[in-house]
């Protein structure tokens, strides 16, 4: 959603005079200083990218997250060739990867895979792969890229101890764990936003109540209550179950901060002069609350929720990889990186990191454009 | 000035540019100004915020902080025997130490904010002393008490172990003022000291001051908007205008015979007792243009009654020097204009 | 200074009781008591317990009454006779399993605690005092990356490049020929070279943190008007800096004590899961997986105690250190 923000803002044309800035609506403001911030810029790209690839798992995975080569178990990334020149004709044009030779070593019965020039695996834009349903909706048969031959192998990052490919396994990954990221927070959100506003509208004892218990839960530390609450899970549920209630569990324990956060913004909006001001110059309450506190609000907002979605990431990721959040079938970021627990399969694995790069990527992303975001929501600071 | 000064100058600005890095580009918050202080006088520095007379003041003991720069001039001292330009020193110079605190103690507009909040004011105080003046632990605490006996704080041997946020605004600027006197100095510089204070503390607090001043023989720099105190207190004015010093002259001529049209404007937009009952107050039309985007010209000329199509918005103006030595930037005292107009 | 303290103490008690009441309902979470796990545990064994045994069993361990009874006596067990229920895993109380472990957890911890604040507090000072130099750009960007990574990916990328230049990984916190050897030189040297691992992957993100926090602090200190007024009075810069903001700046350091604790506990899970180190972190992993609710529960009941206690001594330490907390004066 931040990225939305960001890019719906056709006003980005450019020209910053000083003239303008007197006139500009608190939007361009929020708009023209986030600009400035270069990371936040960048990382908002990176999130956007990443939305799209979200929205079309089945088309940039090259595969089925189902899909698994027992051939194939912890084969090494290929490299995405566009000429050949060890094929029957020589020099050759054609975008292709070599396909692999494998070797057993006799004692430790451990296969090692290489890259064999001479076999050559044919990989093409929009080919057909296996079918899918687009939004469960509209069925299609057409990956990015994969194969000319669905039988054949193009692991670009490699396989999985279990021969699936980590590339299509990570598109999926990243739409569970992102997504457990930003519906936790949003959830978090709607929990904070109800609380707290019951909290303003009734003041009083009500809030005093309220704010003690957040006090209280604020005391208990978040993490071991994160991994008691997911282990008490039954174990026979359902994946999709599961993502919900881990996703709550993860809300449950963030929700407190948010909400302190949101009332104190609240408050502290209510007493700054531009409110009084606005009140004096005798615009309604309502327009004060729309026009005046509102847009200078939600920026403000849009910077914590946005800051707050990496530790609920960082917190799925680990409550995977220790077993206790997520499980397979379903894939997560730490789900995947499980795989890579053991070091006996790290040593000669290293690809098996690659989904925690990403972790780290998109984590930077979201404090980045929280940070831009958090700068720019006082436009007039500077 | 309207009568030679007897007074010595004691410390002479000459030139002095001040600018910020910004991200919009640089603002030259003080552009060339020229100010003297003579010994035992008071020189009040009047102007809007935001025309420069702040950081004018924190240059003299070079307290601009970055991105804020000292880009030229030259501020010469002449209390030593020796006269020195305090621009030229190292960080580290003796001298620049001494002059901090010692020769010249400064008091600031946020009282209860320029104290540390964490440690007592009198810890305070004694820290000043023994740096200045060397002494030990225990003279310098007796020293303290004096001083703020001095400065009028009831009840000194109990204050001296409060901590700022115990004591009233006006009570810590008191203290300031206590540690600004520590070691004696020559000249005192006052950064709008009474701004953030109530109406009776202010009068009481430049109450204060005047007599101190008397006492201690010092010059005071009283940097302030309010010509109400500048009326009370200068021997001598200057009014700045977006980082320049537009008009320079005795309290006398000032209040007598403003020729700066700025001067004048300002001045009429005082309420005088009896005079205005009943009638709008003048203000200057505008505001104060941001200093990013200086006006072309003359930078007082889009908001001036008077201004002269063809040169206030194209020429700086001149510095004409009247006789007796008080100047105005402005052309309406330019030979040339004088000579258009006969 | 009384009023404070005795503000944080009705505030500790009602925090601990909070806690206590958040572990007996996840203990209780998992369908089943204890009996019922017991009773299923002997039937795989095949002998069966008659209704009478589980009856006399469930009394015994005071399961009988409603849930509120039950959180009654579990609560004065643990408070009379620090009783904190039965493992079911390892067929123990629950305090001699978590008693053995406790020692070298807090070590670790505490030990990581110093170390962290070692590094932090300089690096942070350097970074805000010289601020947009090459070296403050290198920490912030360290900083950064350190808190975007889960420590048990750091812990991952150490064990990598471990196994690939020295073909091992140094796991437990001694090796085999000085676990049982009596203390000299040598078995300490050995038990620096096992702890720094653990120690570098439990301390990064709170070293991060730290220094985050150090240096945004320092940076908003070295912007106020006492910093300025202290200059003009002819204090010297080495002196402003280490009397004035350092001080204050000191004060949000302390206060970390608070979220630090724990966060140090959490490392401890992932590396002692990894390194096989003789902590809490494991046992409670463990734990946690098997649905041994009690020997969970209790973990977290323990760690969010040292937890109050961190937050209770940084607490005192913020009011020592700062006359206006101590004085009850908020600004």
């Amino acid at each position: 959603m931040t990225v939305k923000e960001t890019e719906a803002s056709p006003e980005s044309a450019g020209a910053e005079g000083n003239g303008r800035r007197a006139t500009a609506s608190q939007r361009q403001l929020v708009w023209w200083s986030f600009k400035k911030h270069r990371l936040a810029l960048v990382s908002a790209w990176v999130l956007g990218f990443m939305l799209v690839v979200i929205a079309f798992c089945e088309f940039f995975a090259p595969f089925d997250d189902r899909h698994r080569d027992s051939e194939y178990t912890t084969a090494p990334p290929q490299v995405l060739k566009l000429w050949d020149t060890d094929g029957p004709d020589g020099f050759q044009w054609g975008l292709h990867v070599d396909g692999y030779t494998s070797e057993q070593d006799p004692r430790s019965l451990r296969i090692t895979y290489e890259a064999n020039p001479e076999d050559r695996v044919d990989v093409g834009f929009f080919v057909k792969g296996e079918e899918y349903e687009l939004f469960g909706l509209i069925p299609w048969d057409r990956h990015l890229i994969g194969p000319e031959d669905p039988e054949d192998p193009m692991y670009l990052l490699g396989t999985t101890t279990d021969g699936q490919d980590l590339l299509s396994q990570l598109v999926y990954a990243t739409r569970v764990s992102a997504s457990v990221g930003v519906i936790g927070v949003l959830l978090a959100f709607a929990l904070g936003i109800v609380l707290g506003a019951i909290s303003g509208y009734f003041g009083g004892w009500i809030d005093n109540v309220i704010q003690r218990v957040i006090e209280l839960f604020m005391a208990v530390p978040s993490i071991p209550l994160w991994l008691g609450l997911a282990a008490a899970l039954p174990a026979d549920m359902s994946p999709v179950t599961r993502y919900f209630i881990i996703t709550t569990i993860l809300a449950l324990v963030a929700w407190t901060g948010l909400a302190r956060e949101v009332r104190g913004r609240f408050l502290a909006l209510r007493g700054e002069e531009f409110v009084t001001s606005a009140l004096l110059d005798g615009s309604s309450r309502r327009r004060v609350m729309f026009r005046h506190m509102l847009p200078s609000f939600s920026s403000h907002i849009i910077a914590a929720l946005s800051l707050s979605i990496p530790s609920m990431i960082l917190a799925e990721t680990a409550l995977s990889w220790l077993g206790l959040g997520l499980r397979p079938p379903a894939v997560s970021w730490g789900v995947q990186l499980q795989d890579a627990s053991k070091w006996s399969v790290l040593s000669g694995a290293p690809w098996l990191l690659i989904p925690g790069l990403v972790v780290v990527i998109v984590v930077l992303a979201f404090n980045f454009v929280g940070d831009g975001m958090r700068d720019a929501a006082d436009p007039y600071k500077h | 000035m309207s009568e030679p000064h007897s007074a010595q100058p004691l410390l002479e600005i000459s030139g002095l540019k001040t600018g910020f890095d910004t991200y919009d580009g640089k603002v030259p918050a003080v552009d060339g100004v020229d100010l003297t202080v003579h010994a035992g006088k008071t020189l009040c520095v009047v102007g809007e915020s935001g025309c420069g007379k702040s950081v004018t003041a924190r240059s003299i003991l070079r307290l601009v902080d970055a991105p804020g720069r000292i880009e030229g001039g030259t501020i010469t001292w002449h209390g030593d025997d020796e006269p020195f330009d305090v621009l030229s020193l190292n960080h580290d110079d003796k001298r620049l130490q001494r002059l901090r605190g010692g020769d010249i103690g400064m008091i600031f507009q946020e009282p209860v904010a320029s104290l540390l909040p964490l440690r007592t004011v009198g810890a305070q105080l004694v820290e000043v002393i023994r740096i200045h003046t060397g002494m030990d632990k225990q003279a310098a605490r007796k020293r303290a008490i004096e001083l703020l006996d001095e400065v009028g704080i009831p009840k000194p041997e109990e204050r001296v172990d409060a901590y700022p946020f115990q004591l009233s605004g006006g009570m810590c600027q008191r203290v300031m003022i206590a540690i600004a006197l520590c070691a004696n100095p020559s000249l005192l510089i006052a950064d709008e000291p009474t701004t953030a204070l109530d109406v009776t503390t202010q009068a009481r607090i430049l109450d204060l001051i005047r007599r101190l001043q008397a006492e201690h023989h010092m010059a005071v720099m009283f940097i302030t908007h309010d010509l109400g105190v500048v009326a009370e207190l200068a021997d001598e004015v200057a009014v700045m205008y977006l980082g320049k010093v537009v008009e320079r002259a005795g309290v006398e001529e000032i209040f007598a015979d403003p020729k700066h049209p700025y001067t004048r404007q300002l001045l009429e937009s005082v309420p005088v007792l009896g005079r205005d009952r009943g009638r709008d107050l003048p203000t200057i039309p505008g505001t104060v243009p941001n200093p990013l985007h200086r006006p072309k010209g003359c930078s007082f000329h889009p908001r001036c009654s008077e201004a002269i199509a063809g040169r206030c918005d194209i020429d700086e103006p001149p510095e004409v020097v009247f006789d007796g030595g008080r100047t105005a930037q402005c052309v309406l005292y330019d030979d040339q204009t004088e000579g258009d107009r006969a | 200074m009384l009023k404070y303290l005795g503000r944080r103490a009705i505030y500790i008690a009602a925090t601990l009781l909070a806690i206590s009441l958040v572990v007996f309902v996840i203990i209780n979470l998992p369908p089943g008591d204890y009996v019922t796990a017991l009773r299923a545990r002997y039937a795989v064994q095949g002998q069966g317990l008659t209704d009478a045994d589980v009856e006399a069993l469930r009394v015994r361990y005071g399961l009988d009454g409603n849930l509120l009874q039950q959180y009654w006596n579990w609560l004065t067990q643990i408070v009379l006779h620090g009783d904190l229920g039965m493992s079911f895993e390892h067929q123990k109380p629950v305090s001699e399993v978590i008693g053995a472990r406790l020692g070298a957890t807090l070590g670790i911890s505490i030990g990581t605690l110093l170390v962290t604040w070692a590094l932090a507090f300089p690096i942070g000072v350097y970074s805000a005092v010289k601020q947009h130099s090459i070296g403050d750009y290198t920490v912030t960007t360290i900083g950064f990356l350190g808190l975007a990574t889960p420590n048990f990916l750091i812990a991952l990328i150490f064990i990598y490049f471990s196994v690939t230049w020295f073909g091992s990984v140094p796991s437990g916190l001694c090796s085999p020929e000085w676990c049982d050897a009596s203390w000299n030189l040598g078995k300490l040297l050995d038990l620096i070279g096992h702890l720094w691992i653990p120690m570098i992957v439990i301390g990064t993100a709170g070293v991060a943190g730290l220094v985050r926090v150090i240096r945004n602090n320092l940076l908003d200190e070295l912007q106020r008007p006492y910093v300025t007024a202290a200059r003009a009075r002819g204090v010297p810069e080495g002196r402003l800096l280490r009397r004035y903001p350092l001080r204050v700046a000191l004060n949000p350091f302390v206060s970390t004590i608070g979220w630090i604790l724990p966060l140090l506990l959490v490392g401890d899970i992932v590396v002692g899961q990894i390194l096989g180190l003789p902590t809490l972190g494991p046992i409670m992993l463990g734990a946690l997986k098997a649905q041994d609710m009690y020997l969970a529960g209790s973990i977290i009941m323990v760690l969010s105690v040292v937890t109050v206690i961190g937050t209770l001594i940084s607490d005192l330490l913020l009011g020592w250190l700062d006359p206006r907390i101590r004085l009850g004066h908020q600004r």
